[in-house]
């Protein structure tokens, strides 16, 4: 009996006994390795709206006509070098960037440079959803892409390199829009012989666009592997190889990347950030986030629809205690819905202070001297505008049971909390939201305008129409006066208790060089090398 | 002939049945698709109702069931609704991994059950008898999830710090950096096939932990069934008679017991193709094991109807297939199944 046992343990000796693969081997053989939380949902960003999508295809694929820069929010040429606006503000011509090349594939060898055409057919099909290849494909799974694209008029070729954009009525956020990573530029080239071969589903799988990477091979839940792409425009990528390897398990991530058997990786939880901090072999570089948490109260349900309840239940939040306890001190406090640095941004809006007696006298003289119960409702994820929702419902009922309201926390799984907080079924509900581009426009328009099923179901006409005002112009002057206006109403009326920005951080091995945490929730990899 | 026939009519009313049950489970689970692909960024109730007419999901739940139904009669098992791909090619896609972790289970489960039962019965009511049965219960009942992570604690993280080169990779089915083109789906295979040097042995480490974590449960079963099984015949006249016969102790075990004693243990090994499925859910889940258990999994959390269906038909089938071919089986051996007394 002995045999067999050694044979198999020597059998087991021999598969364990040879090492890991270094991260060494990973830097010499020049391939940048990224662990995602996600496969990518698809490649064609039309379609798609999760964080792994638009690292794996919207920033390693494509190019946009306008960029955000890496790691900034300031606006800079993409495929376009540079734009006019007319003096209505309702036209913009875009001049296209020459010798542009789409990717070389196996399915796919381009026999021309990136043109207005190009342009034409990708801003055309978000406009125009009766055209013959939105029929044979869908489009437009994301809705803030309607937001523009129902302002635009139409899309001209005015020549090869030149392409006029003509807006309904003037959108100041036309330009942030268009360097949103769902406006990337496919190759109409290669979307014709799809469409002609009755294949045009394969945009989505074996896609083609400028970017820095070219996509080699996609195995599906394991990884997504590029080349880099020879002649990008902006400059070869720095590495020769991206892997972007899917690892779901957060604790997983955290252990591979401490292995060394990737670079960078996505979204740590606070725990895990904790306990990286203390691996010298990472870093944790980070940048305020461009999100808001919060806690919404239904102004329609009693006994929040009294202003002066909303206040009481605001005054009586020790927001520091969850700012150190949830966010880990990394979350900035929030007075408004927009955070600091952005066009909207009031500075001399101050945070509510921390007054539980003054948050008694409100409840009495709202005839509730008593206080009552309520419950909160929490989602079962974790976000970087909150990274603990459950803690934060525990705070808010130690701090407003002080004041005698009885908080009963109450947590449905996610669909059935969407459902529920779509219908406007709760009183109170812990959520928050992340921007997809840098603009006011896109905190303020889906959190208080009148046609969206909030979380506070606040409506009020005046919003709206500052709001629409503050879209027609794009004088930041003008814009920055609507902004106040509106932050001084939403301070005033507490339709939210507005928690913090979170911060984004995300764990870098440091053999790594050049890579810049993004604000706008992107990996940008083609910059990073490899020491 | 009847007899066969019979058994294989019995099929079509539980395929029915789990079409029914698989629609019914999908539709039970609260939100749908598209609000889960949205989350918070559904702000707009009309966009909603849209995305719901595009999938066919804002139908009555009998015309769904029904078209569901009579695609699936076309051999149409749908699209995701979620990436739009053939749920067909994702199954035959992913299938690969999960039979080859599932056969890699299996062996350890039988090689490891058959041996470690053996040596208990051997040793009847002897230290090593109580403490491998005691372990088969510890076996038996250790919940995957813990179980997986305790090993790669130890495997991977704590065997990292303290022998390295004996550590074994956290997840997945090959280091990352070895770049093998699917060929067979099989890791194994392929890896064998690339002739890139230390991919065969790169596959082979990473299918350790995740076979053992799926093989435990199969390993405690078939032990106590084989101690069980092999005690039961050890005192049978045959055994006796080849004893009396002055038969080596190996050749009296090895040759005339064990396989005897290993019939009720085929019925077992049968019954745990259901077990290694559901295993697997978890056991790929941990892993990050490319396979059938977690495609499902993320497609509960996505709300993903189609690949919910489609994969729960098909591994089901899978199941139904297995027990009608260990039935078929035991009607072959076993005349009196064939020919039950009236």
């Amino acid at each position: 009996m002995k045999r067999p046992i050694f044979g198999a343990a020597l059998a087991l000796a021999a598969v364990t006994g040879l090492t890991s693969i270094p991260a060494a081997a990973l830097a010499q053989n020049r391939t940048l390795v990224f662990c995602a939380a996600s496969d990518p949902e698809g490649f064609d960003m039309a379609r798609w709206v999760a964080t792994q999508t638009i690292d794996a295809a919207g920033m390693a694929l494509y190019n946009r006509l306008v960029e955000f820069e890496a790691g900034t929010l300031k606006l800079r040429p993409g495929l376009a070098e540079r734009w006019e606006v007319s003096n209505d503000e309702r036209s913009y011509t875009f001049h296209l960037r020459r010798g542009v090349r789409f990717h070389t594939t196996e399915w796919f060898k381009p026999t021309r440079d990136f043109n207005a055409d190009d342009v034409m057919l990708s801003l055309e099909r978000y406009r125009d959803r009766n055209s013959a290849f939105n029929k044979a494909y869908g489009v437009n799974s994301y809705p803030y892409n309607n937001t523009w694209a129902a302002n635009v008029v139409s899309v001209t070729k005015v020549d090869p390199q030149t392409v006029r954009v003509s807006l309904k009525a003037p959108d100041s956020t036309f330009i942030a829009n268009m360097a949103m990573v769902t406006s990337h530029i496919i190759s109409a080239e290669y979307a014709g012989q799809l469409q002609q071969a009755n294949r045009l589903a394969e945009l989505d799988t074996r896609p083609v666009g400028t970017g820095p990477w070219v996509m080699r091979r996609y195995d599906k839940d394991t990884a997504v592997r590029y080349d880099a792409h020879p002649q990008y425009w902006g400059g070869r990528a720095k590495t020769d190889r991206l892997i972007i390897q899917t690892v779901k398990d957060s604790a997983v991530r955290a252990q591979k990347i401490r292995a060394g058997e990737c670079h960078i990786s996505s979204d740590p939880k606070p725990q895990e950030v904790q306990a990286m901090r203390s691996d010298s072999n990472i870093t944790l570089p980070e940048v305020a986030g461009l999100n808001i948490g919060y806690v919404g109260f239904n102004v329609t349900r009693a006994p929040l629809d009294k202003r002066e309840v909303r206040e009481a239940l605001v005054l009586a939040t020790n927001r520091q205690a969850i700012i150190d306890a949830v966010y880990q001190g990394t979350g900035i406090a929030a007075s408004q819905l927009v955070p600091p640095g952005m066009l909207g941004h009031d500075p001399a809006l101050k945070p509510t202070p921390h007054d539980p007696d003054k948050a008694r006298k409100l409840l009495a003289a709202a005839g509730l001297a008593n206080g009552f119960e309520i419950d909160v409702w929490v989602p079962p994820i974790s976000r970087q505008y909150n990274p603990d929702m459950r803690k934060t419902a525990e705070i808010l009922q130690a701090d407003w049971a002080r004041i005698g309201v009885k908080v009963k926390i109450v947590s449905y799984e996610w669909g059935d909390f969407l459902k529920r907080l779509r219908a406007g079924e709760h009183t109170i509900a812990l959520i928050g939201w992340a921007a997809d581009i840098a603009d006011p426009d896109n905190f303020y328009v889906p959190l208080v305008t009148c046609s969206r099923p909030t979380a506070s179901r606040w409506c009020t006409p005046g919003v709206d129409a500052m709001l629409e005002t503050a879209r027609r112009t794009t004088d930041a002057e003008q814009r920055q006066k609507a902004y106040q206006q509106v932050n001084a109403m939403i301070a005033r009326e507490n339709p939210y208790l507005l928690l913090a920005h979170g911060k984004r951080w995300q764990p870098v091995r440091r053999e790594v060089q050049g890579f810049r945490v993004d604000p706008l929730t992107r990996t940008i990899l083609h910059e990073v090398s490899l020491r | 002939m009847r007899w066969l026939l019979g058994r294989l009519l019995r099929v079509v009313p539980t395929i029915l049945g789990i079409t029914l049950l698989a629609f019914a489970l999908a539709r039970l689970l609260p939100g749908d698709p598209v609000e889960v692909m949205l989350g918070e960024r559904i702000t707009d109730a009309e966009q909603h109702r849209e995305q719901l007419v595009r999938l066919g999901l804002d139908q009555p739940l009998w015309v769904q069931y029904f078209s569901y139904l009579g695609r699936l009669l076309a051999g149409d098992l749908g699209r995701s609704l979620v990436h739009g791909r053939p749920v067909m090619d994702e199954f035959l896609t992913l299938f690969p991994a999960t039979l080859e972790l599932a056969l890699v289970a299996l062996v350890i489960s039988v090689v490891g059950g058959v041996t470690l039962g053996t040596i208990a019965a051997l040793r009847r009511g002897s230290l090593a008898d109580q403490g491998l049965m005691a372990l088969s219960v510890l076996g038996h009942s250790m919940p995957i999830y813990w179980w997986g992570l305790l090993l790669i604690m130890l495997c991977s993280v704590w065997l990292r710090d303290v022998a390295p080169a004996w550590a074994l990779p956290v997840s997945g089915r090959i280091a990352v950096l070895f770049d093998v083109p699917p060929r067979t789906g099989f890791m194994l295979i392929d890896s064998a096939l690339s002739g890139e040097p230390g991919a065969f042995t790169s596959a082979l480490r990473h299918l350790v932990l995740p076979g053992v974590v799926l093989g435990t449960y199969g390993l405690a079963v078939i032990a106590r069934m084989t101690r069980s099984s092999l005690l039961e015949t050890l005192n049978q006249d045959f055994v006796r008679a080849a004893r009396a016969r002055a038969l080596s102790p190996w050749r009296v075990v090895g040759l005339h017991a064990l396989r005897s004693a290993l019939i009720p243990v085929l019925t077992v090994i049968g019954m745990q193709v259901g077990a290694l499925m559901g295993g697997a859910v978890l056991t790929e889940t941990i892993f990050s094991w490319p396979g059938i258990g977690r495609w499902l999994v993320d497609a509960i959390y996505r709300r993903d109807y189609a690949v919910l269906q489609g994969g729960l038909m098909l591994t089901s089938l899978m199941v139904v297939g297995v027990n009608l071919a260990v039935d078929l089986l035991y009607g072959l051996i076993d005349p009196r199944i064939r020919h039950p007394r009236t």
